[in-house]
């Protein structure tokens, strides 16, 4: 059985994109964490979402996220791209 | 009117083919050692002689900022740092509008760029990775310095090709002069040993031949035997800043910029010019006012060129007159290959430190001097114990322009020199 894509473990593959793509150390890091405290700007926020898409086999139409997110709200901000199925 | 401030140097630091910092330089320079090696790339069948910096800069980044770092950037940001803190200068910030930086490189991001064209021919990638345009872009290298030392004054960016930094530093030293700013880094930065810009290079025919017996040998400016240039890479950079204000802040000064000359040919895109060099040399003397005989060692732009450095010996002969004959000239070329964008500013560290410690820096390679190139050459080793008052450094760019800088020394305050490793 496919284990759903939610919310939690799409901030887990955020976390482990921080830690391999940036160096961060993301023991202490959750869901709402903000980015910029992590020195985590825009760009780099792109970066991950583009990871994510080759992560998760989709292609995000909308990279919208709101300013200084947390990890929650990039990962909502991705899930919004999900299909409806996934 | 404005009172005309005079201005010091009051910090240094580079990385270079003969050195990371200047210490290492100093200590390069007065053995003759080159920085020139063989290099190669799987993408080009030939092999080059090249001046490298044989380090890679990444582990002083961290993963945060390396994708943003050309290695262009990454060196600039450490000879930059280096001058900085040699200067006994934290940050900017308090100065407001009156401290400035301004930058100079032929290239800047090549690694970069090369790698996206890679992703974008080869790969057939129609998006690059986001940091890719803020990482080629011509200002990064400033505009990473101007951020981690707040200098929230001008932070300009000169591209003249070979005399980038010269320009630089000229228009640094004017703006303090001029009353305009207290303090401003001044300095250049290249990268340009990639498989394309040697590719792009060895299409003017103007690169050496790596020489079969001694690859750190290729580069031999003025000689009868010189068939190219070698290039190379680095950083380097100076602050300025008024004695005024050095003497406020109780630091002590390596000397001070006493001329910049500045000049355009006007004539040929590839091909120098007599006449626009005298000019740039000529206008740095009247500037520094200092006579043709008060120049005690001349760094030549050499590259050892066939056409280059002819041109470049009628310059100095016609610029100087009668005192040529006597002037001591050497192109340290020969050693740390053609920094490009950087080459104006890595010799004219090299002229302040013949002045400060008192020795001028060899043409290596110059068994047989070029009858065309007729100069009183420093050949092959430097020499020792000579003291010099003024010096010039001479840069001249593809394009047609032409820079001279004129070091002094400065009596009226303390002198500083660098602790030079045995």
């Amino acid at each position: 059985m496919i284990s759903p894509i939610n919310n939690a473990s799409i901030v887990t593959k955020i976390k482990g994109a921080l830690n391999e793509r940036f160096g961060i150390d993301v023991t202490q890091v959750n869901e709402n964490s903000r980015l910029r405290e992590l020195g985590v700007d825009s760009l780099h926020v792109v970066e991950i979402m583009l990871d994510m898409e080759a992560e998760l086999g989709i292609k995000l139409e909308d990279l919208s996220v709101p300013p200084n997110p947390s990890l929650g709200e990039v990962a909502i901000a991705i899930g919004r791209n999900l299909p409806a199925s996934a | 009117m404005i009172k005309r401030q005079d201005v010091v140097i009051t910090g240094m630091g580079l990385i270079s083919p003969i050195g990371l910092n200047v210490s290492e330089l100093i200590s390069n320079l007065t053995k003759s050692q080159s920085g020139i090696h063989l290099w190669e790339s799987p993408r080009l069948t030939k092999k080059f002689p090249a001046a490298l910096v044989q380090q890679s800069f990444n582990e002083e980044f961290t993963k945060l900022e390396l994708p943003y770092l050309d290695r262009c950037s990454q060196m600039a940001i450490l000879a930059a740092r280096q001058a900085v803190a040699d200067a006994g200068l934290a940050g900017f910030a308090d100065y407001g509008q009156r401290a400035g930086l301004y930058f100079g490189s032929a290239r800047a991001g090549t690694e970069t760029e090369e790698a996206w064209f890679e992703q974008f021919l080869i790969e057939h990638k129609e998006t690059a990775r986001p940091y890719s345009v803020f990482a080629i872009m011509h200002n990064a290298a400033a505009a990473h310095i101007s951020i981690r030392h707040q200098i929230l004054g001008p932070v300009m960016t000169h591209s003249s090709a070979c005399t980038s930094s010269g320009c630089a530093i000229g228009d640094a030293y004017r703006a303090i002069r001029d009353g305009y700013l207290d303090v401003a880094i001044a300095g250049g930065a290249e990268a340009p040993i990639t498989a394309s810009v040697l590719g792009a290079w060895d299409g003017t025919r103007a690169l050496a031949v790596a020489d079969s017996i001694d690859v750190g040998r290729s580069c031999r400016p003025f000689s009868k035997h010189r068939n190219g240039l070698v290039m190379g890479e680095g950083a380097a950079f100076i602050v300025l800043e008024s004695a005024e204000h050095a003497r406020n802040r109780g630091v002590d000064c390596y000397g001070a910029v006493s001329g910049y000359g500045i000049a355009s040919d006007g004539y040929h895109i590839g091909s120098p010019k007599v006449e626009g060099q005298v000019a740039a040399i000529i206008a740095a003397l009247d500037d520094a006012k200092v006579s043709r005989g008060q120049i005690g060692y001349f760094n030549a732009h050499a590259t050892g060129t066939k056409g280059g450095d002819m041109v470049e010996t009628n310059a100095i002969h016609l610029a100087f007159s009668n005192a040529a004959a006597a002037l001591p000239v050497s192109s340290t070329k020969s050693v740390h290959g053609h920094l490009l964008g950087a080459a104006s500013v890595l010799e004219f560290i090299i002229t302040t430190v013949a002045m400060t410690e008192s020795f001028l820096p060899a043409t290596t390679n110059l068994d047989e001097v070029d009858p065309d190139c007729n100069l009183n050459h420093i050949t092959n080793t430097p020499i020792f114990n000579i003291p010099v008052e003024h010096a010039m450094s001479f840069s001249s760019g593809l394009g047609g322009t032409n820079v001279a800088l004129v070091v002094s020394k400065y009596p009226e305050m303390s002198s500083k020199r660098h602790a030079v490793p045995v």
